[in-house]
């Protein structure tokens, strides 16, 4: 959600975007990929300040050939990778809860929002990472294909490829899901 | 290219109406990276696979204590912090020189309350380094990697809204006076969202209805996809 009275990404090139800016106008971005990109909950808030520390540290040298918030999108997406690597390695992570996503909607939301939100969540995370970021970029978050290949630092028909072979796997999730008692 | 079926789009579109409100998150972390930042420690985000999550936890709760410490005890002083307090073992060599911010002039106005104490050092920890934790000074040095970030508007007007959310139920009137302080300095800033969401919710719950539905307006009319609409429009029935 774009909630800054500025808009960052109009600034011009040879400006420096403004920190607060930046992480007004992209804490639920980076938020929601982190989540999405399979960060569990309890590592979600130090996953999000390790994204904008790293955006504070090397905002004097963005040079404007992204939009500030693919840029900062990328940023995030590697945070989640590095995390999810850790996890890996050391084992230490919990295991997923895709039907309790953080930030799962109260009460008060309808019912049935929530159970798309946990479906959707849990299918998501269920992709292979390069379906699953692509996915959450293109689907989800609707990045441009220009731009996810910006930020994932991959030729644009990969992305075109790749997006197609999510979309594949992402429905035959749906279908397999549909299909459980 | 195949599009999504229609099925799965209105998976998506379902879904997306169902996200929850990321303000208080949004706050917290915000503090936490001020914290920080201020504190000089900027972590490179490669160096996350050397460190343990309870150290990272730990480090992100004492910082922000160090934060809110120096926050309350300092009347417009120009400081320098170093990381030592906030340096668990298994981080350091993940720890670069504190490029960014070094030294960035902080100017924090007086806090309602209590005197200066010093900042406590960490539970658990053995005795903590002989560095001093906060240096008085220093002019800037040339030419610092990032840019300067307005750290003192943002430093209080965080504090204004954690103060005036604290405050909203037990003390709206309280809660109310904060923020219009707060704004009478300044009308605008990256928190100005939740602050007007806040200051409906204080209107509405001093009973002040009318003037609680205005600002709602205002908030709608700023931030129409804001979360805290409806949070505020329910509130304020």
């Amino acid at each position: 959600m774009l909630t800054a009275s500025v808009p960052i990404d109009a600034v011009r090139a040879d400006e420096v975007p403004r920190f607060e800016d930046v992480y007004t106008q992209n804490f639920e971005i980076v938020w929601r990929t982190l989540r999405r990109m399979g960060v569990p909950p309890s590592h979600l808030d130090d996953a999000a300040q390790d994204v904008f520390l790293a955006v504070h540290r090397k905002l004097g040298q963005f040079e404007g050939r992204s939009t500030v918030r693919t840029w900062v999108v990328g940023i995030a997406i590697r945070v989640a990778k590095d995390q999810r690597r850790f996890a890996t390695t050391k084992g230490k992570y919990e295991q997923l809860d895709p039907s309790l996503p953080d930030g799962a909607p109260g009460p008060d939301l309808a019912a049935a929002t929530s159970q798309a939100l946990g479906l959707l969540e849990e299918l998501v995370i269920g992709l292979n990472e390069t379906h699953r970021e692509i996915f959450v970029l293109f689907e989800l978050e609707e990045l441009t294909a220009p731009e996810i290949s910006q930020a994932l630092g991959i030729n644009l028909n990969t992305v075109y490829s790749r997006l197609r072979l999510a979309r594949g796997a992402f429905e035959r999730a749906l279908e397999q899901r549909e299909l459980r008692p | 290219m195949k599009e999504l079926s229609t099925k799965a789009r209105a998976l998506l579109e379902s879904a997306r109406l169902g996200e929850p409100s990321l303000a208080a998150e949004k706050t917290k972390v915000l503090e936490a990276v001020q914290a920080k930042i201020l504190a000089g420690a900027v972590p490179s985000t490669a160096a996350l696979s050397g460190v343990t999550a309870a150290a990272r936890a730990t480090t992100s709760k004492v910082a922000l204590m160090l934060f809110w410490v120096l926050g309350a005890a300092t009347v417009a002083v120009a400081l320098t912090v170093q990381s030592p307090v906030i340096a668990p073992e298994p981080v350091i060599e993940a720890v670069e020189a504190p490029p960014v911010v070094e030294p960035v002039e902080v100017v924090i106005p007086p806090a309602p309350t209590p005197t200066p104490t010093p900042a406590p050092a960490p539970v658990g920890r053995p005795t903590p380094r002989k560095n001093k934790p906060v240096v008085v000074v220093a002019p800037a040095p040339a030419a610092p990697v990032a840019p300067k970030v307005d750290l003192c508007a943002l430093t209080v007007e965080l504090r204004a809204l954690k103060q005036a959310q604290q405050q909203l139920i037990r003390a709206p009137d309280k809660s109310l006076a904060g923020l219009e302080d707060f704004a009478r300095g300044c009308s605008t800033g990256p928190l100005l969202e939740e602050r007007q969401a806040t200051r409906a919710l204080a209107l509405c719950g001093l009973g002040r209805k009318d003037e609680g539905h205005a600002e709602l307006k205002s908030l709608e009319a700023r931030f129409p996809q804001s979360p805290s609409v409806a949070r505020v429009r329910q509130t304020c029935r």
